[in-house]
């Protein structure tokens, strides 16, 4: 039985010292879609990712996945259990090429990530896999190129196909327009909508990117959500707008 | 109580140890803190300073002279240390040991060409030189003489960098280097004056402990490897963590023999293991 | 595109060539010295290379790996004295116990990072060697272990290991055994587990890799070839002392891999012959090498990175297919 919320966060808070950059945030979102997560700056956003995918602990709440409480979970597990995020700053692997990026992220999802031996048949498969996925993402004519040396846009791209590769049920993006030109927000405009057998939740602060995209909006202030609701709903708000502008307080 | 009884002569033994160990141990634990910079050689900057004594005072007499000038050749060592580190600034820590390692070994051979191989002891400075009755039992004046300037030390240490403006301006340089900068403070000399104060202060350490430990080829690298327990223990960049420590190392070398002598070695990988199992970065140490 | 130019295949066909002949003619080629320090590089390179999975390949700086090596002679050494001379069964025993220790050791040093797990190898690397000379009951201190029976091999006559050819070809078969193995993980999709590991370990958890089981995975391995090392090591010399455990002897070892070229394990092989070569050459003509060991690390420190970017620029262009070496980077 696949429980209606695939991720629901329940009084979640993170304390740095006496500062609550996450202060009691319950949210539930449904399967399918894509949740916006706005807010100004410092409202918590991140930190409430982080807790999300696991990097850091909460100081309090739970998270549950599928149904399933994953608050004392490594982000590794999490992660095997299909949930994928992206980085703020894209974090790849500079060193290595395109393809050996989304290779690293095929493999484990293929289970061979921790083989020491693998067949020509898991080979194939491995490399075909990576094709396909390069294909799909549009890095095709990028696949030799060295990751570090990726244009901004490219290495959003890459970023977001190597969280898609692991195949997750819930995926979380980090801010994926940040640097992007108009055209590159289209593409990723695009990108997002045909990902609609996932649920993605997404940060932005590119408002009209999120009111093209997204189906649900909830909005943070402060550590606290403090509005959810559709796309038409949020951008008419006074409580949004305030959290915008009155952030100087 | 009769354990004070039976070990106090131990303990003392144990925290003037703990004091050599201190003055090792905190340079190398700032260092690390304000630049990142893992100094292998520090053993060797001790042992550098504990020959330097042996030249110049080896039956006590001129010890404070001796004192100074292995201070002197301390803070040269760390200048010479900067400039051998400069070329591979920003490759890591591996370059850091790779290098720092490379001139310690140099170091410990030349030194055992420039004097002998053999053990010598060097004798502490003839007003300390006799031994006063702790219960019932002689105990050597110099190592209490010893225990006294480690608490000089830590005190001076703490007053230092706490109370300074100077001691503000280095704190700020090892929680954020681009901010001091900011500021208009010229960071690169406070990485020099620490350095520089670590490495005398090594030195100091190698003058000051002769007459206790025995100098020798191989001294540098096994109070290399305590004074990095230390730190490790302590936590890196922490100059509380470093005295903690040092006592800490200091009595367990001396207690350990004497009260488990099968798990003498045991105890101090033991209290390591320990200790980084449940802090990571050591018992004050910043978790990255 | 994966067929390199002729050009480039038949020169490294040609260097396998030649040292498959001398490796097979070694003991025709050498002296009988010569052919112990070349059954020593040998076995060295073996450490190497497993020193090099570490490093090279999953970015583990291990301070002391020496301590396997020496483990393993150590437990070879005394399963000779105290239960049989059989030269299979010591190899065994001393990898079980190399890889006992690396478990206990590992489990703690893979959860530290940078320049803790550096101190941390250190320091476990230093408690073996002072066990090793503290309990002289069964080690024989400082004095080192003597006494150990020449080993035996089933299915050979019982002195068969006595000739020094013999010898040189049994190190050389437990070495290329031990180097084939090496070889498998290094190219499997668990060595680029490691690779990635060491590129980018933050990427490499939210991609859902368990790392600390990894990595303790690569150090257990590492250090049992280590140890199978060692055993054949002292099933050749039948001595061995607590120096083989020292600090000194892991930096030795370590140098190896830099030296020749890490990330690629014949490079820790090239490294091997370079240092012993070297170690032998400066301490016969001055007393001791400790000078010539230092310089070498300054030179390693200073001057190779600029020769490992150049080579890097080489292999980079070559499109890495599944079963090939992962890309011989070192971020240092």
């Amino acid at each position: 039985m696949t429980h209606p919320d695939v991720l629901a966060l329940e009084d979640v808070t993170k304390r740095f010292g006496s500062l609550a950059a996450v202060d009691e945030v319950t949210m539930h979102v449904p399967v399918g879609g894509c949740r916006a997560l706005i807010g100004p700056n410092g409202a918590g956003k991140s930190t409430l990712f982080n807790l999300v995918s696991g990097r850091i602990r909460p100081s309090g709440g739970r998270i549950l996945f599928d149904g399933r409480d994953v608050t004392g979970l490594s982000e590794d597990r999490r992660n095997r259990m299909g949930m994928a995020t992206t980085f703020q700053h894209s974090n790849l692997f500079d060193g290595l090429s395109v393809r050996r990026n989304l290779e690293l992220a095929m493999q484990r999802r293929l289970g061979l990530g921790a083989r020491v031996w693998a067949g020509r048949r898991r080979q194939a498969e491995l490399r075909q896999r990576t094709e396909q996925q390069l294909e799909q993402t549009g890095l095709g004519p990028l696949a030799e190129r060295r990751a570090g040396l990726l244009a901004h846009g490219q290495r959003r791209r890459l970023e977001i196909a190597l969280a898609v590769c692991t195949d997750p049920r819930l995926l979380l993006l980090d801010e994926p327009a940040a640097g992007m030109s108009a055209a590159e927000c289209e593409e990723l405009i695009e990108l997002i909508r045909s990902l609609s057998e996932r649920t993605v939740v997404l940060i932005e602060h590119n408002i009209d990117l999120v009111l093209e995209v997204a189906t649900t909006i909830s909005v943070l202030d402060a550590g606290r959500l403090v509005m959810e609701g559709g796309p038409s709903e949020v951008s008419g708000s006074k409580i949004v707008q305030e959290a915008y502008l009155g952030a100087g307080r | 109580m009769e354990f004070l009884d039976a070990y106090l002569i131990t303990i003392l033994n144990g925290l003037a140890r703990g004091v050599l160990l201190f003055a090792l141990a905190s340079g190398l634990s700032l260092v690390f803190g304000l630049m990142d910079l893992l100094n292998v050689a520090h053993g060797s900057v001790l042992v550098i300073g504990a020959y330097v004594a042996l030249t110049l005072a080896p039956d006590g007499r001129g010890f404070w002279l001796a004192a100074a000038a292995a201070v002197v050749v301390g803070a040269l060592f760390g200048l010479v240390l900067l400039v051998m580190v400069k070329p591979i600034q920003g490759h890591g820590h591996l370059d850091q040991v790779l290098v720092t390692l490379g001139l310690a070994f140099i170091v410990g051979d030349l030194s055992g060409r420039l004097w002998d191989r053999n053990i010598h002891s060097l004798q502490p400075p003839p007003p300390l030189g006799g031994s006063v009755a702790i219960l019932g039992q002689p105990y050597p004046v110099y190592r209490l003489a010893v225990i006294a300037v480690g608490v000089v030390l830590a005190v001076g240490l703490y007053l230092l960098f706490e109370r300074t403006m100077l001691g503000a301006v280095v704190r700020a340089a090892v929680a954020d280097r681009d901010m001091v900068s900011a500021l208009g403070i010229d960071v690169g000399r406070v990485f020099v004056g620490v350095v520089a104060l670590a490495t005398a202060l090594a030195a100091f350490g190698g003058v000051i402990g002769g007459p206790i430990l025995g100098v020798r080829p191989g001294l540098d690298f096994q109070v290399l490897i305590l004074a990095l327990i230390v730190v490790v223990i302590g936590g890196l960049g922490s100059l509380r963590g470093a005295l903690v420590g040092s006592i800490l190392i200091g009595l367990v070398q001396s207690l350990g023999p004497v009260l488990f002598p099968q798990f003498a070695s045991f105890l101090l990988f033991g209290a390591m293991a320990l200790v980084l199992m449940f802090r990571p970065a050591g018992l004050y140490g910043r978790t990255a | 595109m994966r067929s390199m130019p002729p050009r480039a295949t038949v020169r490294r066909s040609a260097a396998w060539l030649v040292v498959l002949l001398v490796l097979a003619g070694a003991p025709q080629l050498f002296s009988v010295f010569r052919l112990e320090l070349f059954t020593e590089v040998l076995i060295f390179a073996l450490a190497a290379a497993s020193l090099d999975l570490l490093v090279g390949y999953a970015g583990l700086p291990s301070l002391g790996h020496a301590a396997f090596l020496g483990l393993g002679s150590y437990a070879a050494g005394l399963t000779a004295i105290h239960l049989t001379d059989s030269a299979l069964v010591g190899l065994v025993v001393a990898m079980v116990a190399g890889a006992t220790f690396g478990v206990v050791t590992g489990a703690l040093a893979v959860r530290t990072r940078g320049i803790y797990f550096l101190m941390l190898t250190l320091a476990f690397g230093e408690l073996l060697a002072s066990l090793s000379v503290t309990w002289v009951g069964l080690t024989g201190g400082t004095n080192g272990l003597a006494g150990i029976p020449a080993p035996r091999l089933p299915g050979f006559a019982d002195d068969f290991l006595r000739q020094p050819t013999n010898r040189y070809f049994y190190v050389l078969a437990v070495v290329a055994v031990g180097f084939g193995l090496l070889h498998v993980v290094a190219t499997s999709p668990f060595g680029r587990s490691l690779v990635g590991i060491r590129e980018n370990e933050a990427r490499m958890r939210s991609l859902g890799y368990p790392v600390d089981r990894f990595k303790l995975a690569a150090f257990v391995f590492a250090g049992m070839i280590a140890a199978l090392a060692g055993a054949t090591a002292v099933q050749f010399s039948r001595f061995v002392s607590p120096e083989a455990l020292s600090f000194k002897a892991s930096v030795f070892l370590l140098l190896m891999p830099l030296l020749g070229g890490a990330g690629r394990l014949w490079g820790a092989a090239v490294g091997a012959l370079l240092v012993v070569f070297l170690r032998q050459e400066l301490s016969s003509r001055f007393d001791g090498w400790e000078l010539g060991l230092g310089v070498l690390l300054l030179i390693v420190a200073y001057a190779l990175p600029q020769l490992l970017a150049r080579t890097l620029r080489r292999s980079v262009r070559r499109p890495v297919g599944a079963g090939q070496p992962p890309e011989p980077e070192v971020s240092r």
